[in-house]
């Protein structure tokens, strides 16, 4: 199973991984792969949460790389994101950093602004 | 010096023939030695050469199958239960050669099989076969031994770390008037991102930190003990405390700024994706009135004697996420007997054998329940009520724990 899908919209790149878990034993490939697609020029993204269940400290670490690498919160969103993963935005505040739609569709539109 | 002579020729494999027929035995044997490179040795019965294989160094066997007492597989398996300690590679030799044979050969843990008459050559090349495999197997025991060594040294290594990262935890004989501090530190494989401590900044007042850098193991452990030095009371780089323009008493520096620094000093890089959450703070230990800084850090908890609680959800982002972040302080007043709580989020992140985590309000609860416990008492219920919860199929915690607790009294 690969550890991620990307589809394209446009200039927007729709990344869904494919793990239960972002934790340490993904989060380095995770944003090795992902920020791949950034230095070959991919300038806006995705990140379709659907199947994601845990974060931990990695994974954010992993999550708020890509924001930086990409250039900031304006050009990556998130959507499907679950209630506990949401609850470790919220401890770190996160949840005011990333911008995060409910599904889909929202997030493709809100990088096309 | 006859040892070390014969071990620089070739080295001769020993081989064992087992055969109750005398005649038979001495015609392997003379092929055998024609050969060179092996050594002979000859059993005339099961039983005696299961002695011989496990009392010698034999590398290989070729055992006729039908013989009085042990037969050719019974050896065979009596010699595989024996489980010596390197690999025998054996060669049964049967007059039938069917299917079944084989199947009943193979379970007893045969190599290989030779029917009656035996060809030489087919002898010959089968026995080359033999060879490989056992030069395999000494070539993975050689592998294994080294690695055997490198873990040692490693675990050594990590433990020499765990060490001295334990020596800059709060030592016991540190009194600080009115207040009362206990606290545990687990890492989860020798060496922690966690760090916690407390120190008086002077004369009325203490610092305290609890950190939690990310990920765990070596990195973020040297990370911490970084952090730990940067906030140490005793160091004179100003972080905490900065000698006043009279230049004759200090400033203490307000946990927002402390923590903007640090800040400001630790960003994330594009090669390094290591950031850390942190609480700090500062509290008069005359009035018990007290500030601190949440970034990113579980929810700092108050248990007051009465059964009160609060919960410090003021913060802002961890360290090194973002340039300029906004930290602010959060003013609390403990009261006598009051207990205030920091601690790491592999506590409330433990898991259960249903993947369940232990989390914030059951931990709430339970510090309520042990408030008028003694300290100590309440740390060791903690932390026993955290091994019962967690997957108990894990031998240790999959995350590093640590909790500061400091009661005013």
């Amino acid at each position: 199973m690969e550890s991620m899908t990307i589809k394209h919209q446009g200039a927007v790149a729709i990344i869904e991984p494919q793990r239960k878990r972002i934790d340490a034993s993904f989060a380095i490939k995770f944003r090795e792969d992902v920020v791949a697609l950034v230095d070959q020029g991919q300038k806006k993204l995705v990140l379709n949460m659907t199947n994601v269940e845990f974060i931990d400290s990695s994974g954010l670490g992993a999550v708020v790389s890509i924001m930086k690498v990409i250039g900031g919160n304006q050009n990556l969103t998130l959507c499907y994101v679950k209630d506990s993963v949401l609850a470790v935005f919220k401890l770190t505040r996160m949840d005011k950093i990333f911008i995060i739609l409910p599904n889909e569709e929202e997030a493709v539109a809100r990088l096309q602004l | 010096m006859e040892q070390m002579v014969s071990s620089k020729l070739e080295k001769e494999l020993q081989i064992l023939v087992v055969d109750d027929s005398t005649s038979y035995r001495r015609l392997l044997s003379r092929h055998l030695q024609n050969w060179g490179g092996y050594k002979v040795i000859e059993a005339e019965d099961g039983t005696q050469a299961l002695d011989m294989i496990i009392n010698q160094n034999i590398s290989m066997v070729i055992s006729d199958w039908e013989m009085p007492g042990l037969n050719g597989p019974e050896l065979c398996q009596a010699m595989r239960d024996a489980a010596l300690d390197h690999y025998v590679y054996f060669i049964l030799v049967t007059s039938r050669g069917s299917t079944e044979d084989i199947i009943v050969g193979m379970e007893a843990g045969a190599d290989d099989f030779l029917t009656k008459p035996i060809d030489q050559q087919e002898l010959r090349v089968r026995l080359r076969a033999g060879e490989r495999i056992l030069k395999l197997e000494e070539q993975l025991e050689e592998k294994n031994q080294r690695l055997n060594e490198a873990y040692k040294l490693i675990e050594a290594d990590l433990k020499a770390a765990a060490d001295m990262q334990q020596s800059l935890l709060p030592q016991s004989d540190i009194e600080i008037d009115n207040v009362d501090c206990k606290w545990f530190f687990q890492p989860s494989l020798f060496v922690s991102g966690d760090m916690h401590s407390y120190f008086k900044l002077d004369h009325d007042h203490m610092g305290f930190y609890s950190v939690d850098v990310s990920g765990h193991g070596v990195k973020p452990a040297m990370l911490s003990v970084t952090l730990s030095r940067f906030l140490s009371h005793g160091s004179t780089n100003g972080l905490l405390k900065k000698i006043d323009s009279t230049g004759t008493s200090y400033v203490i520096t307000p946990p927002s700024v402390v923590v903007s620094q640090l800040n400001a000093q630790f960003q994330m890089t594009r090669q390094d994706s290591t950031y850390f959450t942190i609480v700090y703070g500062v509290l008069n230990i005359r009035t018990g009135q007290g500030q601190m800084t949440r970034a990113g850090h579980p929810h700092p908890i108050i248990v007051h004697q009465d059964g009160q609680i609060e919960v410090i959800t003021d913060g802002g982002l961890p360290v090194g996420f973002i340039e300029n972040p906004d930290y602010t302080n959060c003013q609390f007043q403990l009261l006598t007997g009051s207990r205030l709580y920091l601690y790491t989020d592999g506590i409330t992140e433990c898991e259960d054998t249903d993947e369940q985590l232990f989390g914030e309000e059951r931990l709430l609860h339970l510090l309520c329940e042990l408030r008028s416990m003694s300290l100590n008492h309440a740390l060791n219920a903690l932390q026993t009520d955290l091994l019962a919860w967690r997957d108990p199929k894990k031998t240790a915690f999959n995350d590093d724990i640590s909790m500061l607790a400091i009661g005013f009294n």
